[in-house]
Formats: structure tokens, C-alpha cells, sequence
């Protein structure tokens, strides 16, 4: 089953992944483990959208069809589940990946998802970067310029930023060492600083 | 505000992006911009599933039957609000039938609650139809001719009070019945696929509820390959069992295949399965399953052909379906190929072939392998060839004879 591993790697920075699951999650988690269906919503809300916006990067379009049949084992499987909030994320998005690779085995190979050039330049050229974040629009545009990144890259950028899972997380749930993802994550996001700024180039 | 040149990321930048310590004071404030848009707030339209979800969950916890609360809470309207949502799901996702899955939870459902009735509202089954006509990967042929059963089934008694379920008329929904059957509440690919390879699935099969499977593939023990073929799964239980279905039922089954799940199911079969399936096969079966296969599965699949089905399997084909099989295997495999065929078979391979054709695969081959294989052709075969191509390959001193 899931194993649980919170603690930060060691090398990382202080701090934790950008949406650490506080006692609230870990809460609803127990809830649900009792079959408390309101707990469960909580973490469903709590952990869709991070998963919907993670298959994007691995099925594109599909990812919605892929995030129901998640659930549908989520829901079946969750009392083997033994974790905190962090783990529930993990062991989520590691089942969500399974059935993505199972997706694309029928359908052949991953889609190609490029980048409208609006939206780059949208995010690129944009004033308020705090308004960025709070913007509908933006999430999509910024998911997918992720998602357009090579796949590794893509996945290990999205597995830390969105699903909110530190290094050691993230590679437990891509079967590679932490060091690979790390390394994976810091190109994604040289390769997208270098687009920003060769699309939001406007001159000084 | 903006940092228009922003200098190279470092590692220790690099991580606190990524853990989300990136504010829009920082260096690279556009960046962490976009990173925050990402993990924004969760938007009303990614929780549509919602719904579905937690009624799944109410079920699932519902059968473990570690409370008996619930159990009230869990009536008609709910059950069938599930069966709804979760043939949704599933028919979203594998485009076929689905409803086995609705048959199970509806049984289970029954045992539970002490009552039951699940049955189909008609307005899913209309939806789960248009869903599957408008999936892209699979062919809107399929329900119509796929071999259809009654349209009523009952349920046995095993699981609960017996109540009439309804499994809609495709053969398609019967094996999710029998594979919910084997494990309930199954529904994922390798979860059907592992149900359809238990023998319980064969003992299963000879109910009466299955009969019709039963007479289309003439034999209980070819249900699980069958069902397997229909739900599309990739893994089949009994791969060498495959060659002893009907060949009627191959004809039709075959070409409903996505590409990549046709090349799983004919790579995984032993060379003699694929032998005996190919050359029985129909003309038009043939050329289609052919043409649909990736380059790399066609190699795989042709090359576990025996010298003589390979030169069965070939002279049969049409030209213009011979040059495009041909022209898709990648060098490696064409270079086999065309070594293994006897040579009765490549002489009728290399003068069916329009010459430009020939030429173009010749070209794709080490000069030695192309030599080698032309130079087991007949003089006759081999002096009706271009000069041209002849003298590429080392061999124009035999162009004059």
C-alpha cells in the first residue's frame, strides 16, 4: 500500500510543498475512513482539481474520463488506505497515474498539448503577477503551458506545484529517486522561464 | 516590476518555486506567477464528478457493511442516481456497454438494503449510447454489429433478493455482467482483465444467463476471449485459446480494435495462434487488421509467422495493401521479412509490387540485406527489374541476362 513518508528531503529548503494538507484534510481523512460521505467530499474537492490539472499534462482532453474512473477506485479502495493528508494526495494522484498509462495504452501515444500562443503571451506580458494567480483564465493557461513541457519534466513540475507533494513524495508516486524528480523539476522550470521571457519580451 | 531578463535559475531558486516560496517580490516574479495560477483555486467545473463520486463512495461503504445506519439511507432514488453516475463514468471511459457494472451494484445494493429494484432508467441508456457513437475510439458499427442478445436478463439469487436486472442487448454489457459476476463492483481494465483469466469466469460463463455468449463463440471455454475482444481489453485470458473462436466472430471482432490494442492482443498470441488467426481470417479482415497495426507490432506479428504462413499470409493480399503493410514496417523488420519468405512467396511479393514501390523498400534496406534477398529471385523474376535498381545493389551484371 501507500507508504508514508512526510518528512522534507533533507537538501531541500526549509518549508514544505506550497499547499501542505493541514489537520483539516487529515481530519476529513479519518471522517471518511469511517464512511462519514461528507468527509469524503471534503477530499474529493480538495484533490480533484490537483489531479484534473496533473492528467492534463499525461491525457489532455481525457484527463476529466480519467479523473471519474479515479475516483470510482478511490472510493472502492479507500479503506486499504492507511495515511495522513499529504499521503491521501499521493496515493490519489499515483492511481490516477496508473489508469492515465492504462488510457493511453489504448489510445496510442500521448497527445501533443501545445500551447496556444495567446495564452503564452498572456502570461508572459501580464502586470499584476499576484492578480495571475487568482484569475480562472490564468489556471488553465498556466496548466498548459506546463503540461506542453517534455513529459518528465511536465509531471514533476505538477506533482510538486499543484498536487502540493514535496520531492520525495513526487517520486515515490513516479517510481524514480527523489534526485532525477528534483532535477526533472528544475529543468520544467528553466524551460518555462526561458518561454516567459522570450514571449513577454517587450523591451526595457 | 516586471524582471525582464531574468538570470538562470539556480537549484536553491529552483526548489523554493517549486515548494511555493516564490513570492511575486522575488527574482523570478513572472514565473512564480504562473506556478500560482497553476495551483490556484479549485474552479466549479473540475468538480463535476463530484457527485459520482461520493455516491460511489456511499455504495462502496455501504456493501462493506461495517455500518448498518446507512443502510436506510441507501434507497431507490440513490441506487439508481449511482447506477447512473457510474455507468457515466464508465461507459466515458471504455465506450462500450458498461452496464454490468450498474448490474453488480444494483445487486449488491439489493443485498444490503434489504429491497431493491435497480433498473435502468431509459434516459441513461439513451445517453450511454450517444456517448459511446461519439467516442473517438471506438467505431459507432460496433453495437449494431456486434451480436445482440435479449435484452432482459435475471439476476440469480446469489447475491442478494432475487430481483430482475436489466442488462441492455449487447454482448458487450453480458461479459461486464459476467465479469462482475467473477468480482464485483469491477470495472477497470486490469480488473476485468484479471476476472475475465480466473477460471471462475469459465465456470461463470456456462450460466444460462450467458447462453447467448455462449452459442455466438460456440464454447464455454472461448467466453473469456471473446469478452476480452469486446471490452477491448489487451491482455486476453487464453491467448493461444484465441485461434478457436469462430472465425466469423474474428472477422468482425478484429477490425472493431483500436490499433493499439489489436497490436497487444496479436503480439502477445504464440506463433502458431497468429498463423492459424491470419490465414483464416477474410480478405477484407485481413488487409484491414494488417493496415491498422503500428510498424513495429506488423514486424513483430509477421516475423512469428512460420516461412510458409508468411508466404500464405502475404501472396494473399492485394497489391496495394501488400505495398502499404510492406512500406510500414520499419527497416529492420522489413529485412526479416522478406529473408523469411520462401522463395515462391517473394517472387509473387516483388512482382505484385508497383516497381517504385519495390525500389523505395529496397533503399530502406542495408545494401547487403537487399542483395541478398533479391539474389535468391529467379533470373527470370530478376531481370524484369529496372536496370537502376539492379545496379544499385551490385548485381546490373545480371540486368542484361
Amino acid at each position: 500500500m501507500w507508504r508514508v513518508n512526510r518528512r522534507a528531503d533533507a537538501t531541500a529548503p526549509a518549508g514544505r510543498a506550497p499547499h501542505p494538507a493541514g489537520p483539516d484534510l487529515d481530519e476529513a481523512l479519518t471522517a471518511a475512513l469511517r464512511g462519514d460521505p461528507d468527509a469524503f467530499r471534503v477530499l474529493y474537492r480538495d484533490t480533484q482539481p490537483r489531479v484534473l490539472r496533473y492528467l492534463h499534462a499525461l491525457v489532455g482532453e481525457d484527463a476529466e474520463d480519467v479523473a471519474s474512473e479515479t475516483w470510482l477506485q478511490v472510493s472502492r479502495d479507500l479503506a486499504d488506505f492507511a495515511g495522513d493528508g499529504d499521503g491521501f494526495r499521493g496515493w490519489v494522484v499515483t492511481i490516477a497515474r496508473h489508469r492515465a498509462i492504462d488510457h493511453q495504452r489504448h489510445r496510442g501515444r500521448r497527445p501533443a498539448t501545445p500551447v496556444p500562443a495567446e495564452d503564452l503571451a498572456y502570461l508572459a506580458a501580464g502586470d499584476d503577477t499576484a492578480a495571475l494567480a487568482l484569475e480562472s483564465v490564468a489556471t488553465d493557461a498556466a496548466v498548459g503551458l506546463i503540461a506542453s513541457l517534455p513529459p518528465d519534466q511536465a509531471e514533476a513540475v505538477l506533482l510538486r506545484v499543484v498536487v502540493g507533494l514535496d520531492a520525495q513524495a513526487a517520486a515515490e508516486v513516479l517510481g524514480k529517486r527523489p534526485g532525477a524528480v528534483r532535477m526533472a523539476a528544475h529543468r520544467g522550470l528553466r524551460a518555462l522561464a526561458k518561454r516567459l521571457e522570450q514571449s513577454g519580451y517587450r523591451g526595457v | 516590476m516586471n524582471t525582464r531578463h531574468p538570470r538562470r535559475i539556480g537549484r536553491r531558486s529552483a526548489e523554493q518555486l517549486l515548494s511555493g516560496h516564490g513570492g511575486p517580490d522575488a527574482e523570478h516574479d513572472r514565473l512564480a506567477g504562473v506556478l500560482a495560477a497553476a495551483a490556484g483555486p479549485a474552479r466549479d467545473s473540475e468538480l463535476g464528478g463530484e457527485h459520482a463520486a461520493v455516491a460511489a463512495f456511499e455504495a462502496h461503504h455501504l456493501v462493506s457493511a461495517t455500518t448498518s445506519r446507512r443502510g436506510q439511507m441507501i434507497k431507490s432514488p440513490l441506487a439508481k442516481l449511482l447506477t447512473a453516475k457510474v455507468i457515466a463514468a464508465s461507459v466515458a471511459v471504455f465506450a462500450t456497454g458498461g452496464v454490468a457494472v450498474a448490474a453488480s451494484t444494483g445487486a449488491l445494493t439489493g443485498s444490503a438494503s434489504g429491497h431493491a429494484t435497480t433498473s435502468l432508467p431509459p434516459s441513461t441508456v439513451s445517453a450511454s449510447a450517444s456517448i459511446s457513437a461519439a467516442h473517438p475510439g471506438s467505431h459507432s458499427a460496433s453495437a449494431s454489429s456486434a451480436p445482440s442478445v435479449s435484452a432482459s436478463v435475471s439476476a440469480p439469487a446469489s447475491t442478494g433478493p432475487s430481483s430482475p436486472v436489466h442488462i441492455p442487448g449487447t454482448a458487450a454489457g453480458l461479459c461486464r455482467a459476467l465479469a462482475a459476476r467473477v468480482t464485483s463492483g469491477v470495472s477497470t481494465t486490469a480488473g476485468l482483465e484479471k476476472a475475465l483469466a480466473s477460471p471462475a469466469a469459465d465456470r461463470l460463463a456456462g450460466g444460462s444467463e450467458f447462453a447467448s455468449l455462449v452459442s455466438t463463440v460456440q464454447g464455454v471455454s472461448n467466453v473469456p476471449d471473446y469478452c476480452a475482444l469486446l471490452l477491448q481489453l489487451p491482455s486476453l485470458p487464453d491467448p493461444s485459446g484465441l485461434a478457436q473462436l469462430p472465425m466469423s466472430v474474428l472477422n468482425s471482432i478484429l477490425v472493431q480494435l483500436p490499433a493499439g490494442t489489436l497490436a497487444q492482443v496479436l503480439t502477445e498470441l504464440p506463433g502458431s495462434a497468429v498463423a492459424q488467426v491470419l490465414t483464416n481470417l477474410s480478405p477484407s479482415a485481413l488487409a484491414q487488421v494488417l493496415t491498422t497495426l503500428p510498424g513495429p507490432a506488423l514486424a513483430e506479428v509477421l516475423t512469428a509467422l512460420s516461412p510458409t504462413a508468411l508466404a500464405a499470409v502475404l501472396t494473399s493480399l492485394p497489391a496495394s495493401v501488400l505495398a502499404q503493410v510492406l512500406t510500414a514496417l520499419p527497416a529492420a523488420g522489413l529485412g526479416q521479412v522478406l529473408t523469411a519468405l520462401p522463395v515462391h512467396g517473394l517472387v509473387v511479393v516483388v512482382t505484385k509490387l508497383p516497381v517504385k514501390v519495390l525500389t523505395a523498400l529496397l533503399a530502406k534496406l542495408p545494401t547487403s540485406v537487399a542483395t541478398k534477398i533479391l539474389s535468391r529471385l529467379p533470373v527470370g523474376v530478376l531481370s524484369k527489374l529496372p536496370g537502376s535498381l539492379l545496379s544499385r545493389l551490385g548485381l546490373s551484371g545480371l540486368s542484361g541476362l
